[in-house]
């Protein structure tokens, strides 16, 4: 046994009002991101390095001050609701919860503020007594948002979001989110591996592979003037309505219980060259405000 | 020549009053020799059952399903037997489509020995390596003794690939194939099932809600919602010119990787309804945006439109105490109704007639009367007309827009 | 053939080992027995002309040449308990096996027929199952006669119906399975199904249940023997020596009651360690899908 590891040496800045997209495949360190901002991390991991939330370092800050963090600042929203709801509470329950959990209200007040959330959802208020099974997927997952937004958090952690929901129902959440940002100011972390949700609702785009950035930079940047090798062949693997040729990555992702020497990518990359299995190339500037990880980046712009 | 084809086909849920979930009913195609049909749609639509169906893992209450001139409808298990080398399935989840237990190699050739067309093992091993490398698990040596859980995702769907084509067969249906594979190789396994098209000459039934994937890959595509076809016909004619408007929709909503192209959209508002009770006349007519008045408006779209009333920030303060709680009404069929009790008759459809203002003017037009019945006051509507497979162009839609 | 199990120095593997390492300890003790037993072990070995004790026989607290002491008949109490290890184990071994050999087959074609068939045999088998254990097997080994033969046979009535049901609920689960599906869709029989697609994949839920059960059997088999069936005297036997040592403990003869005592419950010990480390070691592995 040893150590998988799972992120290395991730920087990121979220400014308020902006959403990022983490996007990265299976095995790229996306999900661990997301547990670790909100430190839900399984046990027995190490963790080394900070996470600062508004100018407070999360980890050195004790319980009762991650706890407030954790419902009033940041939230989560998981792929599966089922897995969050309690299928014994009511809606109304798991509202009320939440909300004394956090905050000194009489019980009045919190249904008064479950319906409003509700309400923003889309989701009649009527059925605030009835159980999470008697919801559909997309409900669900809009009772979840309603859930995690009804302390008016800062910060919002969408591990994908609309994996488990079709098409349409994932259209109109995406449009929820949209809204959230333009009237709340929200800050939104979207964790996926669908370019396409990325490009509909995000500013900034973050890719990860193997537990580290490959690269980061705004949304026109990264899907229109892409640095890193591995987003190029990502952007161009995507099946979309006018594809005319498949394209696919050769390889596998890495196996992170010893990751390749040097950079991540290289036993996939097409141009890889020696010093690429030698040096890990960090990540710099190629275009204000974007950068990548590539030894080659100049021969990409 | 194949033909899939089916009558009406309901499949049965029992519950304490012996509902039925209609999860496939009505549903009719014949797939051609070679052809990439594709089966879309969301979940709930019945695409999975109608593929389960075709290859008799799920047995149909109704309806005719004929495969190379036999019907097979309710051929008994070992009659069906020898026929299962001609069809075959790859499901979705590749993870749980292997046998724990049994390595690669052996999952792989378990078929061969299933209809004793190889005993001894070295003839067994020998296809089994032959279609490892025909579908790209190299080096097949190494991998023929690993378990699945040694394996990758897209490694372990090739296998289940390589296990449906060892029998050399003429149809197969894929559940999902690469939805739950990573983006980057999902095109290699696509890939990978259009040169085995080639190569075998194999008709494929491709079952996803992918509808970009759709496009790319197939010849003919029919389109599914809660049960029914939509629309059927070529692909590259429903993506030019999409009929229906449910097909337009689920075009629209297609998230485009560019964010250029960023869009406000129109979506059909709300989710699939449940498919014990599908909504009368098209299913798709509460979420339509083009629905017209005589697409089967019935009982149960006042309700949720009253319930949508009474629970939002419009109603009017009296109207609680004047319309009563939703549980107070009932639906049944193309009429709604309550006991009017202890209330004004007057008033009563008054504030009715106001809440059906607020309704779309399709459905306001299909309401026939708001009259007090006895002891109740009754909101009617009128029959619908009935739906019915219309050919447009290349294309048969079942929507009232065309007939 | 099975995927390796991952060995990790965790509290569970610990605990596995240990119960695993004193499993094999009573398994030599037992096979080697008759070649490091100091005497005997029927018949007095006492060393000591006079009775020491007048109340109990030749009994005699542990010394250099007894290091367990001796019983009322004067036989070292060292050999006894090393030869009972073998009749435990015995009985233990056929009671369990056998439940097993019969437990697992039933329960898996109960399960993956489902049906009016399934709910008759569940039927029967929750009534066996509702009967307390000891009694029944007391029952059974009434009817059946003496020997550790017989006792092994009424270890597996009372046992069956663990099998059977620990078998039956898994088969339900993995039944639903969609490799079960594939198998179906791949034309294979019933039978290859049940067993090779199916059977396979619930066997590795057994071996918990296996060493949890053998802990039990002991305390049962040793039950037993304490009540006077099945095992008779001069057979060594660790329930049926406690049952004789019973009545001379008022006097301060603690020495026979407690070395058979103490091996019942170093092996009951032994073989529950066993079965909840493998617990914990395998139902993670279980909800990972074996990755």
């Amino acid at each position: 046994m040893g150590y998988v590891h799972a992120l290395d040496d991730i920087s990121l800045d979220v400014a308020s009002g902006e959403s990022i997209g983490i996007v990265g495949e299976t095995g790229s360190g996306k999900s661990t991101l997301g547990k670790a901002v909100l430190e839900i991390l399984p046990p027995r991991t190490e963790v080394k390095g900070s996470l600062f939330f508004r100018g407070e370092e999360l980890g050195q800050l004790d319980k009762a001050r991650i706890r407030h963090i954790r419902g009033e600042e940041i939230a989560l929203i998981f792929q599966d609701p089922m897995t969050r709801l309690n299928p014994l509470m009511t809606i109304e329950d798991h509202f009320i919860e939440t909300i004394k959990a956090h905050q000194r209200v009489s019980r009045h007040e919190a249904l008064a503020r479950a319906e409003a959330a509700l309400a923003s959802m889309r989701v009649p208020e009527s059925r605030i007594g009835n159980y999470p099974h008697e919801f559909s997927g997309g409900m669900r997952q809009r009772i979840m948002i309603a859930l995690a937004l009804v302390l008016n958090p800062s910060l919002l952690v969408a591990d994908e979001p609309t994996t488990s929901l079709d098409v349409i129902v994932e259209a109109q959440i995406l449009e929820i989110l949209e809204d959230l940002k333009r009237t709340y100011k929200m800050s939104l972390l979207l964790i996926t591996h669908n370019l396409g949700i990325v490009a509909e609702v995000c500013d900034r785009v973050a890719v990860f592979y193997a537990g580290k950035i490959v690269e980061v930079g705004s949304v026109d940047d990264i899907f229109t003037r892409p640095v890193h090798p591995y987003t190029r062949l990502l952007l161009q693997s995507i099946i979309h309505l006018d594809t005319k040729e498949l394209h696919s990555i050769d390889g596998v992702p890495p196996d992170l219980l010893s990751p390749p020497t040097g950079c991540r990518f290289h036993p996939r990359c097409p141009y890889a060259q020696a010093v690429c299995q030698e040096k890990i190339p960090p990540l710099e500037q190629f275009r204000k405000d974007q950068l990548a990880a590539c030894h080659f980046g100049k021969d990409f712009l | 020549m194949y033909y899939p084809v089916k009558g009406p086909f309901i499949q049965r849920l029992f519950r304490r009053e012996k509902l039925f979930v209609h999860a496939v009913d009505g549903v009719s195609f014949t797939l051609k020799p070679g052809e990439i049909f594709g089966l879309v749609g969301e979940s709930g639509c019945g695409k999975t059952t109608t593929g389960r169906a075709i290859l008799r893992l799920v047995d149909p209450t109704s309806g005719i399903i004929k495969f190379e001139g036999t019907n097979i409808t309710s051929l008994k298990e070992k009659q069906l037997r020898p026929l299962r080398t001609r069809m075959q399935i790859i499901f979705q989840d590749p993870h749980a489509s292997l046998n724990p237990a049994m390595s690669i190699g052996r999952a792989i050739g378990h078929p061969l020995k299933i209809h004793g067309l190889a005993w001894r093992e070295e003839d067994v091993k020998k296809q089994v390596l032959g279609a490892m490398r025909e579908v790209g698990l190299t080096p097949e040596e190494q991998l023929y003794d690993k378990y699945p859980s040694e394996v990758s995702g897209g490694q372990k769907q090739r296998a289940v690939i390589a296990r449906a084509i060892i029998l050399k067969p003429q149809l197969i249906v894929a559940d999902e194939p690469v939805a739950m594979l990573d983006m980057s190789i999902r095109a290699k396994v696509l890939q990978l099932m259009l040169e085995l098209k080639q190569k075998h000459n194999l008709t494929y039934l491709f079952i996803t809600h992918d509808l970009a994937t759709a496009k790319f890959l197939c010849n003919r595509i029919a389109i599914m919602y809660l049960g029914r076809i939509v629309e059927i016909g070529s692909a590259r004619g429903i993506y030019q010119d999409p009929k229906h408007p449910y097909t337009q929709a689920l075009l629209r909503a297609i998230p485009i990787p560019d964010p250029r192209k960023r869009a406000p959209k129109i979506l059909p508002k709300g989710e699939v309804p449940d498919a014990v009770y599908p909504p009368a006349g098209c299913r798709f007519h509460p979420r339509c945006p083009a629905v017209l008045s005589t697409c089967g408006w019935e009982g149960r779209d006042f309700i949720d439109l009253l319930d949508e009333h009474l629970s939002g920030s419009m109603r009017a303060v009296d109207d609680a105490e004047a319309l009563g709680s939703i549980d107070d009404w009932w639906a049944k069929g193309f009429a709604a109704g309550r006991r009017i009790g202890t209330q004004d008759p007057q008033r009563l459809a008054e504030k009715v007639k106001a809440v059906l203002a607020k309704a779309t003017s399709p459905m306001q037009q299909a309401v026939q009367s708001v009259a007090v019945q006895g002891e109740s006051l009754i909101v009617q509507f009128r029959v619908p007309e009935q739906l019915k497979q219309t050919v447009v162009g290349d294309r048969t839609v079942e929507c009232l827009l065309y007939q | 053939m099975l995927p390796m199990l991952e060995k990790r120095r965790t509290l569970a593997g610990v605990m596995s080992w240990i119960g695993l390492g004193i499993l094999v300890a009573f398994i030599l003790i037992a096979v080697l027995a008759p070649i490091i037993a100091p005497y005997p072990a029927v018949g007095p070995n006492s060393q000591f002309l006079t009775p020491p004790n007048p109340l109990c026989g030749a009994c005699a607290p542990p010394s250099f040449s007894h290091w367990m002491g001796t019983d009322n008949l004067g036989q070292d109490v060292l050999t006894r308990v090393l030869w009972g290890a073998q009749t435990s184990l015995e009985v233990m071994a056929i009671g369990v096996i056998l439940a097993l050999a019969v437990g697992f087959p039933v329960g898996l074609y109960s399960g993956y027929v489902g049906g009016s068939i399934d709910k008759t045999i569940l039927l029967v088998m929750d009534s066996v199952y509702a009967f307390p254990g000891l009694l029944l097997a007391a029952l059974v080994a009434a009817m059946l006669g003496k020997g550790p033969f017989n006792i092994g046979i009424a270890i597996t009535v009372i046992y069956i119906p663990l099998y059977y049901r620990v078998t039956r609920n898994q088969t339900l689960s993995v039944r639903e399975e969609t490799y079960v599906e594939a198998a179906r869709s791949l034309g294979a029989r019933p039978w290859t199904i049940m067993w090779l697609y199916i059977g396979y994949n619930v066997l590795i839920t057994i071996p918990v249940i296996f060493a949890l059960s053998a802990a039990d059997a002991i305390l049962t088999a040793a039950g037993l023997s304490y009540l006077g069936l099945g095992i008779q005297l001069p057979t060594p036997d660790w329930g049926l020596d406690l049952s004789v040592a019973q009545q001379f403990l008022t006097d301060g003869v603690w020495w026979t009651s407690f070395f058979p005592g103490l091996m019942i419950i170093l092996l009951t010990v032994g073989l529950s360690f066993l079965g909840e480390g493998l617990n914990d070691l395998i139902n993670p592995l279980l909800k990972k899908g074996r990755a």
